[in-house]
C-alpha cells in the first residue's frame, strides 16, 4: 500500500526513495506518475476550482502585452504597434507627480498597515470576551454592516456627517460652537481615509478572526483557569497563539498589496484636497494614462504593481519563515 | 487582508480593472473635443478635408407651426399646448420585419422588455423592425463602452462617446454616410434633413458624415433660479453688474441655516466668465488663436473666486466632484444653478411638483459694469452622435437611416406623440387643455432611449404649463443674440484628447487649490505656463493651421 | 462517539443560555466598563449613520428639504414607504429578484464545492503538484485580470448574455482558497492518520470528517461568496446585454440619475416619484437587508467544542 500524503506532517523533507529504478531519468518520471496516480482522488476534486482560477484570472492576463504597446480598444491586441519600455519611462522619467503618488502611497500603506490592519483582530477579541450569545450576534451584525456600502456611498454618509456643511458642523455653528474640519483639509486627508476604511471593513474584518477564535479548544480554557491562569494570561497563552498563523498569512497578504491602498475612495475625494495631499499610484495612473487614453501606460503600471506585490510576498513570507511561522506557504 | 477579499467580493468598479482597461472616462457628449490622430498613426481628420464635406442641405419642417418660433440664430421652438393638429412626418414603414440591434444610455430606471411592454412592441410595430436595444445605466456608459468596441460586439446603431483616436475609430469600424445624406440626398430622409447644419459639423469626421447628431439648441445651458426664494428675500433675479451680482450672493447665503448662493465651483466660473467676458474656450483675431486660460479677463474670474470662496458664499463642498447639485437646489440650500443643462428645465419642474412654493426662474447674464447684457457662450449644439456600424448591404444602411428618419420625427407629428407619449389611453391620457399626460404605464415604459438614437431639433414645451414656454423663449430670445461660439467647433486638434485632458485636468487642480488660498495667485502663471508646454501650445498650433487653411470665415 | 454527543449537547446548551462557561471568572469592573464603553463609541459609530440611511428612505421630499437636501435624522412627518414602493413594484423587479437570488444561491454552492476541493488539495502540501498550484492561487490574490482581456474571454467562451458569465468568472476566489487552505492545515494530523489507516480514500476523508469539522470557514467564506453574488452589478452591466436578465443590483443601479450628467436630460416623468436621495438610501437598505437577516443564522455554526470527542472517542 502506498503511503498517503496525508499522513506525512508538513514540513518533513521528502526522503522516500524508489529502490528499484537506477536511471535517473525514470526514477523522475515514474516518481511524478506515481505521485499523480496515489493522489488521482484528490487532484481530482481541487481540479475544478483550479481550472476556474487559472482560466478567468491567468489568460487574461496575456492582454497585459498592452504594457508593450500603443493600444487603443478598436485596435485589438495584435494590430497595435510594439514600443517596447517605453510606456515603462515613468519609472525613470523624473515627474515629481509620479514620485509624490508613490510616497503618499508608501505612507498610507504604512499607516493601513499599523493602525487599520490590527483592528478586526482586537474588536473580535473584544467581542468573544462578551457573555451572551445573543448579544454577541447582535454587536457582530451591526459592526460589519458598513461593508456593504460602495465607496461612493461612504463618502458621502461621510460627508453627510462630518463635512463642513454636514450634520455635525451645522450643529455647531447654531450654537456657536467651533467648527470640526476634517473634510476638504488637505494636511488631514489621510486620517480621514484612515477612518473611513476603519470603519467601512474593520466590522467585515472580525468575521474571519471570530470564525478562528470559535475553533480553539474550549478545553484549553478551562485547564488554564483551573492552573489558576487569569482572562488576560488566558488571552496571552491561548487565544493570541492560535490566532497568530491565521494573522501571519492575512498580513503577508496585506503586505503583497503595499501599493494597493484604494482608488475609488480616493478620487472621489481629490477635488477639496488637491492632488499633491491624496495623489496615489493608483490615482495617478487614471489622471495620467486613462484620462489621456494611455491605455498603454496603465498596463505598464499594472504589471510593475505586480512584480512588486509578488516580490513582497515572497519577501514577507521568507521573514515568517525565519520566525518559525508558516507563512502563506512551506519551502 | 480582508480588503482584498472584500474587493473580490463586491466587484464594483475595481481600481485594477480601471488599470488595465477599463473604460477612459472621457467627458460624454456636450464635450465636442474633437479628436485627431495620435503618434504617427495616420488620419485624414483635418480641416481643409473636413471643410470640403458636403454637410445635409437643410429643410426645415413646417407643417406644425410654433406658438413662439425659433430663429435661424439658434432660439429654439416653443410650444405652449401640444399642437391640436399632428400630421404624419413619415408616410411608409421603414421596415419589413428585419432586426435592428442598438445601444444608447438611459437616465431613467430600465423599463420591461417588448414582450411585456406594449410601448416598446407598438414601436416595432410602427417601425416594422424588431428593435434590441441594449440600455446602459448613463453612469456606467463609458465603462461599457470600450468593450463593445474592443469586444467587437458593436451594434448597428450606437451613441458613441468621444475616446481618444476617435477618427480612426470611426473609420475603421464606422459606415461614413455621405453618399446618403450628403447636400440634397437627405431630402430622402426629410426628418433628418430638418436638423440644423451647424449641428451636423459636429459628425464629420476624416472628411465624411460619420454619425446622425442628437440636436441640442444654442443656447446650451440656462442660469437657474428658484425664483421663488429669490421674491421672498426681494432679491433682483438679474442682477446687472458685478456688484449687484455679489450683493445678491451675499443675501443668499447663511451658513447657520444651511444656505449658500452656489453649490459647485464650475457654476461661479462659468457665470462670471460670461460676465468678465472671457472668450469661449477660445478666441480668434485674425486667425490667431488665445485660449481663455492666457487671458487677462480669466485671472480676472480667479481673483473674483477667490474672494467669493473667503466670503463664504460658495457651497463647503463646492470642490467636491460628487456634489448632489440638483438635490441642493431642489432643496433650495442653493438658490442659484447657474449654466446647467437646459433641457433640465423638465426636470426641475417635475421633481418638485410636490412643492406649492417653487418657481423656476433664469437669471439673466450682465457684464461686469452692469451696462448691458453679457456674451452668452453658446452651447455646441449637440449632445452626441449616433454612429452606424459598418455594413456588408447598403440596403441596411438605408433601412437604419429609415428608421432613424422616423425617429426624429419633428415636435407636433403624430410619431412625436407616440414616440414620447405612447399609445392613449394606456401609457397618457389627454388633459382638459389638450396636453399629453404619462400614465403610471407609460411612465414606466416610454423611457426606452430610442431619443439617443435620432432626435427632432429641441423644442421648449412643458405640459400643463404654458407660461414656461414663454419664459423660456423669452429667455433665449434675449440671449442668443449676444452669443459668441468656440472658433474650434468644426476643427480638431490631435492633442485635444489625448493630452490635453490629463495637462488640462492637473491645471484645474492647481487653480482650484489657488481659490482656495493654498497656492498663491503668483503660481497662476507657473500653471498657466505649463498647461501650455504639456498641452496648449499644441493644440494651439494645430487648430491655427487648419484655420488658415480653411480661409477665414 | 456518545462523548461526542455530549460535548455536542452541552456546547449547544451553554451557546442557548446567557451564563458564562464554568471556568471563566467574572471580570473586574474597570475592565468591563471598559469594554462597554468601547462597543458602544463602536457600535454609535455604525448605527448612527445607518439609522440615517434608514430615516431618510422614508423620509419625504418636504424633511429632505428642510435638511438642506442632505440626510436626515428622523423621517418626520409625512414618513412614508413610498421610496420602496416606487423601487419594489413593477415586474422588472420581481424578476431581478429572483433572477439574484438564483445566481446566489447556485454561485455561492458551485463557489464553496470548487474552493474547498483547491482548498484541500492545496492543504496536503506533499501531493501532487500541490505546491505550483498553491503559488498560481496566491499570484491571483495579488492582481485581477483587465476589463478588456476578461470580456475578450468571456466571449470567446461564448458566456456573453449568460447567467454564466456572472459565476463561472467569479467562481473561484483566491483569497478565500488561502484562508480555507489555512484553516484545513490547523485541523489536528492525528485525525488524517487514524482515517488512512483505516483506509479512507481521500474523498471520504473530505466529506466525512474534514468538512464537518470545518463548519465555521465554509460558513464564512459561503457568507463571503453569497455577498458577493448578491451584489455584483460589474460583471452583468459588462456581460448581459439583454436588461430582462439583469440581476436586482444592476436594476437599482439605473433607479438614481448621475447627478453630473451635463447633458441634464430630459425627465419627464418623475412627477409623483419619491426623492431621490430617499430612493438612493432605499436601495442601500435593499442591499443590506438579505445579508443582515442570513448573517444570524450562519454565525451559529461558530460553536466550538464540536471535535473535542472525535479524537477521543
Amino acid at each position: 500500500m502506498g503511503q498517503s500524503s496525508l499522513i506525512r506532517p508538513a514540513g518533513e523533507a521528502v526522503t522516500e526513495t524508489v529502490p528499484s529504478e537506477r536511471a535517473t531519468g525514470v526514477r523522475r518520471r515514474s516518481n511524478w506518475a506515481r505521485r499523480l496516480s496515489r493522489d488521482k482522488l484528490l487532484v481530482g476534486i481541487g481540479l475544478p476550482g483550479a481550472i476556474a482560477l487559472v482560466l478567468f484570472q491567468y489568460v487574461p492576463l496575456l492582454g497585459n502585452v498592452i504594457a508593450f504597446q500603443d493600444y487603443q480598444p478598436y485596435l485589438g491586441f495584435t494590430q497595435a504597434p510594439f514600443v517596447g519600455l517605453q510606456n515603462f519611462s515613468f519609472l525613470w522619467g523624473g515627474d515629481p507627480t509620479f514620485y509624490n503618488a508613490l510616497i503618499n502611497t508608501l505612507i498610507l500603506t504604512i499607516i493601513q498597515t499599523v493602525l487599520v490592519f490590527p483592528v478586526p483582530l482586537v474588536l473580535a477579541l473584544l467581542l468573544s470576551s462578551v457573555a451572551g450569545e445573543r448579544l454577541k450576534r447582535l454587536l457582530q451584525s451591526v459592526l460589519y454592516m458598513p461593508h456593504f456600502l460602495s465607496w461612493v456611498i461612504v463618502v458621502a454618509l461621510f460627508q453627510q456627517m462630518l463635512g463642513n456643511a454636514g450634520m455635525l458642523n451645522t450643529f455647531l455653528i447654531q450654537h456657536n460652537l467651533p467648527q470640526f474640519h476634517i473634510i476638504g483639509v488637505p494636511a488631514l486627508f489621510k486620517v480621514l481615509i484612515t477612518s473611513q476604511t476603519i470603519w467601512k471593513d474593520a466590522g467585515w474584518g472580525t468575521i474571519i478572526f471570530l470564525a478562528a477564535i470559535s475553533q480553539i479548544d474550549q478545553e484549553q480554557y478551562e485547564a488554564a483557569a483551573v492552573d489558576g491562569a487569569g482572562s488576560w494570561r488566558r488571552l496571552w497563552h491561548i487565544t493570541l497563539p492560535s490566532l497568530k498563523s491565521l494573522f501571519i498569512l492575512l498580513l503577508i497578504l496585506r503586505l503583497g498589496n503595499s501599493l494597493n491602498v484604494g482608488f475609488e475612495q480616493i478620487v472621489l475625494q481629490q477635488g477639496p484636497v488637491g492632488r499633491d495631499a491624496s495623489e496615489v499610484l493608483d490615482t495617478w495612473v487614471y489622471n495620467n494614462g486613462i484620462l489621456g487614453g494611455n491605455w498603454g501606460m496603465s498596463g505598464a503600471v499594472g504589471l510593475v504593481k505586480m512584480v512588486v506585490g509578488i516580490g513582497l510576498v515572497i519577501g514577507a513570507n521568507k521573514l515568517a519563515h525565519m520566525f518559525g511561522e508558516r507563512g502563506v506557504y512551506e519551502k | 487582508m480582508s480588503e482584498a477579499a472584500a474587493m473580490r467580493s463586491t466587484p464594483i468598479f475595481t481600481r485594477r480593472r480601471l488599470l488595465a482597461g477599463a473604460g477612459g472616462l472621457a467627458a460624454m457628449a456636450g464635450a465636442t473635443s474633437l479628436v485627431g490622430c495620435s503618434n504617427g498613426v495616420k488620419s485624414a481628420n483635418n480641416a481643409s478635408v473636413n471643410a470640403s464635406v458636403k454637410l445635409p442641405t437643410y429643410v426645415p419642417y413646417t407643417a406644425v407651426k410654433p406658438d413662439l418660433p425659433g430663429t435661424a440664430q439658434g432660439v429654439d421652438n416653443a410650444f405652449r399646448h401640444w399642437p391640436s393638429n399632428n400630421p404624419k412626418a413619415v408616410s411608409e414603414k421603414p421596415g419589413n420585419g428585419q432586426t435592428l440591434t442598438g445601444m444608447a444610455n438611459i437616465y431613467y430606471a430600465v423599463p420591461p422588455g417588448p414582450n411585456k411592454n406594449s410601448y416598446w412592441a407598438g414601436l416595432n410595430d410602427r417601425l416594422g423592425v424588431d428593435l434590441q436595444i441594449q440600455m446602459v445605466g448613463n453612469a456606467d456608459y463609458a465603462t461599457k463602452f470600450p468593450t463593445v468596441i474592443a469586444g467587437n460586439d458593436i451594434p448597428d446603431i450606437l451613441q458613441m462617446v468621444v475616446v481618444a483616436n476617435f477618427p480612426q475609430l470611426l473609420e475603421s469600424k464606422f459606415t461614413p454616410l455621405d453618399e446618403y445624406l450628403a447636400g440634397d440626398a437627405v431630402k430622402d430622409y426629410p426628418n433628418l434633413a430638418n436638423i440644423p447644419e451647424f449641428t451636423w459639423k459636429s459628425a464629420v469626421y476624416n472628411g465624411k458624415i460619420y454619425g446622425i447628431p442628437i440636436p441640442r439648441g444654442a443656447i446650451g445651458a440656462y442660469n437657474f433660479i428658484r425664483q421663488d426664494i429669490f421674491e421672498a428675500k426681494g432679491l433682483p433675479t438679474n442682477p446687472k453688474g458685478y456688484n449687484e451680482f455679489i450683493q445678491v450672493t451675499k443675501e443668499l447665503t447663511n451658513p447657520k441655516k444651511r444656505t449658500w448662493a452656489f453649490s459647485m465651483i464650475q457654476q461661479p466660473r462659468n457665470f462670471l466668465a460670461a460676465m468678465n467676458n472671457e472668450p469661449n474656450t477660445w478666441r480668434e483675431e485674425g486667425g490667431k488663436l488665445t485660449h481663455d486660460y492666457e487671458t487677462d479677463e480669466y485671472k480676472q474670474t480667479i481673483n473674483d473666486l477667490i474672494a467669493m470662496w473667503k466670503s463664504g458664499v460658495l457651497h463647503p463642498n463646492a470642490f467636491d466632484t460628487a456634489q448632489p447639485f440638483k438635490n441642493l437646489f431642489n432643496a433650495g440650500t442653493c438658490a442659484i444653478n447657474a449654466m446647467d443643462g437646459y433641457p433640465g428645465w423638465t426636470q426641475y419642474i417635475s421633481d418638485n411638483s410636490s412643492n406649492p412654493n417653487f418657481k423656476l426662474g433664469l437669471m439673466e447674464a450682465y457684464n461686469r459694469a452692469g451696462t448691458g447684457l453679457a456674451h452668452w457662450h453658446d452651447g455646441t449644439g449637440v449632445y452626441s452622435i449616433t454612429g452606424l456600424k459598418k455594413q456588408t448591404s447598403k440596403d441596411k444602411i438605408k433601412l437604419i437611416l429609415r428608421v432613424l428618419n422616423y425617429l426624429a420625427a419633428p415636435f407636433g407629428t403624430e410619431e412625436y406623440l407616440y414616440r414620447l407619449f405612447g399609445q392613449e389611453g394606456v401609457d397618457h391620457k389627454m388633459s382638459s387643455a389638450g396636453d399629453p399626460v404619462l400614465t403610471k404605464t407609460g411612465q414606466t415604459n416610454t423611457v426606452i432611449p430610442i431619443r439617443y438614437f435620432a432626435d427632432a431639433p429641441y423644442t421648449v414645451y412643458q405640459p400643463g404649463r404654458p407660461q414656461d414656454a414663454d419664459t423660456q423663449h423669452k429667455y433665449q430670445s434675449v440671449e442668443i443674440p449676444t452669443g459668441i461660439k468656440n472658433p474650434t467647433i468644426g476643427l480638431f486638434s490631435n492633442t485635444a484628447a489625448t493630452k490635453n485632458a490629463t495637462a488640462d485636468a492637473a491645471f484645474t487642480d492647481a487653480v482650484n487649490q489657488i481659490i482656495q488660498g493654498r497656492k498663491p495667485f503668483s503660481d497662476l502663471d507657473t500653471q498657466i505656463s505649463t498647461w501650455k508646454s504639456a498641452a496648449g501650445d499644441a493644440m494651439r498650433n494645430e487648430y491655427q493651421d487648419q484655420l488658415q487653411k480653411k480661409g477665414s470665415k | 462517539m456518545t462523548t461526542l454527543d455530549q460535548v455536542r449537547g452541552s456546547s449547544r446548551e451553554s451557546s442557548r443560555s446567557r451564563k458564562r462557561p464554568v471556568w471563566m471568572e467574572k471580570p473586574s469592573l474597570f475592565v468591563q466598563v471598559i469594554k462597554f464603553i468601547v462597543l458602544l463609541i463602536a457600535i454609535a459609530l455604525v448605527i448612527v449613520p445607518f439609522w440615517s440611511v434608514f430615516a431618510t428612505s422614508l423620509a419625504n421630499k418636504a424633511t429632505i428639504d428642510a435638511s438642506a437636501g442632505g440626510m436626515v435624522l428622523w423621517p418626520g412627518h409625512g414618513m412614508s414607504l413610498a421610496s420602496y414602493q416606487a423601487l419594489l413594484s413593477g415586474g422588472v423587479v420581481t424578476r431581478a429578484l429572483i433572477i439574484s437570488i438564483g445566481i446566489t444561491a447556485v454561485g455561492t454552492l458551485l463557489s464553496l464545492a470548487a474552493t474547498a476541493g483547491l482548498a484541500y488539495w492545496l492543504s496536503r502540501s506533499r501531493s501532487f503538484a500541490a505546491k505550483p498550484v498553491l503559488m498560481l492561487v496566491l499570484g491571483a490574490v495579488l492582481f485581477s485580470p483587465g476589463l478588456i482581456p476578461s470580456y475578450l474571454l468571456v466571449k470567446q467562451l461564448s458566456l456573453l448574455d449568460s447567467w454564466w458569465s456572472l459565476i463561472l468568472p467569479v467562481l473561484v476566489n483566491a483569497f478565500n482558497v488561502i484562508v480555507m487552505r489555512a484553516f484545513f492545515q490547523e485541523l489536528p494530523q492525528e485525525l488524517f492518520e487514524s482515517a488512512a489507516i483505516d483506509g479512507a480514500s481521500n474523498l471520504t476523508i473530505l466529506t466525512r470528517i474534514v468538512l464537518p469539522l470545518s463548519k465555521a470557514v465554509l460558513a464564512v467564506i459561503g457568507l463571503f461568496y453569497a455577498v458577493g453574488y448578491w451584489n455584483a452589478f460589474f460583471n452583468a452591466l459588462i456581460y448581459i446585454q439583454t436588461s430582462d436578465k439583469w440581476p436586482i443590483a444592476l436594476i437599482l443601479r439605473t433607479f438614481v440619475v448621475n447627478q453630473q450628467s451635463i447633458g441634464g436630460d430630459q425627465v419627464a416623468n418623475t412627477q409623483g416619484l419619491p426623492p431621490q436621495l430617499s430612493m438612493e438610501m432605499a436601495i442601500l437598505v435593499i442591499a443590506t437587508l438579505p445579508i443582515l437577516i442570513v448573517y444570524p443564522f450562519i454565525q451559529r455554526h461558530f460553536a466550538k467544542g464540536v471535535m473535542i470527542g472525535a479524537v477521543k472517542g
